[in-house]
């Protein structure tokens, strides 16, 4: 490499130089980098001089890779190692994102109740209003309670269609109210069959689980977010609620129809 | 021991052998401990060299290796599998190294900026015995003398291959301060190589 100071203009790009050599500058850079080369000999030879170093290493690179393989750490990391990673932890940012999500959608619900939003969530179950207002504690009539726990309605071609139900027929859940119907079914859900026979309507619903003995389980074929589960639930002899003994509507509405099942 | 055999051929059906890294992450997840054999085969000796040559100490570089590792798998329920393992096992590798250089407060390099505390520059130590080292040695001798950031820039980009972006994810710094880096280092190890080369001539 040449002895003499470099320019101003050879100052700027001499650093440009190093990474020149692998290609690693962009294409504004590698432009001002060949217009200079093309009239400077000492930042031609400068580069020759880092072309030359650099050969050195990827020597090394190559060697590296060519190396027989030693022997493995693996022995003795897998004694070392536990039975299974660590349970994923969320970032603390991530928990704080979830809680305040969780606050804006506590919030919204408070809103959509105290704007007696509830009816507007359901607009589509048809039903029969029996009793409860907004903040009233009512005890509920347990004897209304059938041996399923739950509490439905008959679906209609218009509510079929929104949820997707293909065969437009069933039973929708629209309440349930004993710990062990919980288990198993959910509001919304659609009662497709019991025990492999079609559920047409709530009639046929009272009466195929009538058919069993108290206590005995029944098969029920549900439709749930878009796709049919099957679950087991056991008809109970003396149903209760989920709550407690003296389940008190809070902050909502109860709807009732003439048809617990 | 599920796989000791670096092919891991024991355990691993073929099509599981060729299952790229995300696909072995996942098995690990699910409790094939014999997938997380094939990562570290895959990957030890490149990160060994690494840190070897940051730390400067074959034993040293082996130990932290495994640590490595083993950091690694405590913390594969966090990794993202979008993300590459490579770049990620590194940055582990690469930090636990950091560490221990700064907890034994020894440098495996002699700074080219060092001065002894006479305030005179350090000169670049020549040493003789050279003469019997081969290349990688030869080199290993010349990177201990790159301070450690520039050091681990280079070690990683040209020796190992990763491209800057990666590298920047590895020693988490900006892509441009890992190309300002990676100059540096380049001219520096030009400079402490071709002096080295004057003075064996």
């Amino acid at each position: 490499m040449s002895g003499k100071q470099p320019t101003g203009d050879c100052r700027r790009v001499r650093p440009l130089l190093a990474l020149h050599v692998s290609d690693d500058l962009d294409s504004s850079e590698q432009i001002v980098v060949t217009r200079h080369l093309g009239g400077c000999r000492d930042c031609t030879a400068y580069l020759e001089s880092l072309r030359e170093s650099h050969r050195v290493l990827e020597t090394i690179r190559m060697l590296g890779q060519e190396k027989p393989a030693q022997p493995t750490l693996w022995p003795e990391i897998e004694r070392q190692l536990p039975a299974a990673p660590r349970p994923r932890v969320r970032p603390a940012a991530w928990r704080v994102s979830t809680w305040h999500l969780g606050s804006i959608a506590a919030g919204l619900l408070v809103a959509v109740f105290l704007t007696d939003g509830s009816e507007w969530l359901r607009r589509d179950l048809p039903r029969t209003r029996v009793q409860g207002n907004v903040g009233d504690a009512v005890p509920i009539d347990h004897s209304l309670f059938g041996p399923l726990g739950i509490n439905t309605q008959d679906m209609d071609a218009g509510l079929a269609r929104r949820i997707g139900l293909p065969s437009g027929r069933g039973v929708i859940v629209v309440d349930v109210w004993t710990k062990a119907a919980a288990r198993h079914v959910q509001p919304l859900d659609v009662i497709l069959a019991v025990d492999g026979v079609a559920v047409t309507d709530k009639a046929s619903l009272i009466r195929l689980s009538q058919a069993h003995p108290a206590g005995s389980p029944i098969r029920l074929d549900l439709w749930r977010d878009g796709r049919v589960i099957q679950r087991e639930i056991r008809l109970d002899t003396a149903p209760r609620p989920q709550a407690d003994d003296d389940l008190r509507v809070r902050g909502t509405h109860a709807w009732w129809t003439d048809d617990t099942v | 021991m599920t796989s000791p055999d670096p092919s891991v051929a024991t355990d691993l059906a073929g099509e599981e052998r060729a299952a790229s890294d995300a696909r072995l992450i996942d098995m690990v997840r699910r409790g094939n401990r014999a997938a997380y054999g094939e990562l570290v085969h895959r990957y030890e000796n490149k990160l060994k060299r690494t840190i070897y040559r940051m730390v400067g100490n074959l034993q040293t570089s082996e130990d932290l290796t495994q640590e490595a590792f083993l950091k690694a798998y405590d913390r594969l329920s966090d990794f993202d599998v979008s993300r590459r393992f490579g770049p990620w096992l590194f940055q582990i590798g690469v930090n636990g190294a950091v560490d221990w250089l700064r907890r034994s407060r020894k440098r495996a390099a002699v700074s080219l900026h060092q001065v002894r505390p006479d305030g005179s520059a350090l000169e670049i130590p020549v040493d003789d015995a050279r003469d019997h080292l081969d290349l990688s040695q030869e080199v290993q001798h010349v990177l201990a003398k790159i301070p450690l950031q520039y050091r681990t820039v280079l070690t990683l980009r040209d020796l190992e291959g990763f491209s800057t972006s990666e590298v920047a994810a590895i020693v988490g710094r900006e892509d441009a301060t890992v190309r300002w880096r990676l100059g540096k280092a380049r001219e520096m190890f030009r400079e402490i190589w071709e002096r080295r080369e004057g003075v064996r001539t």
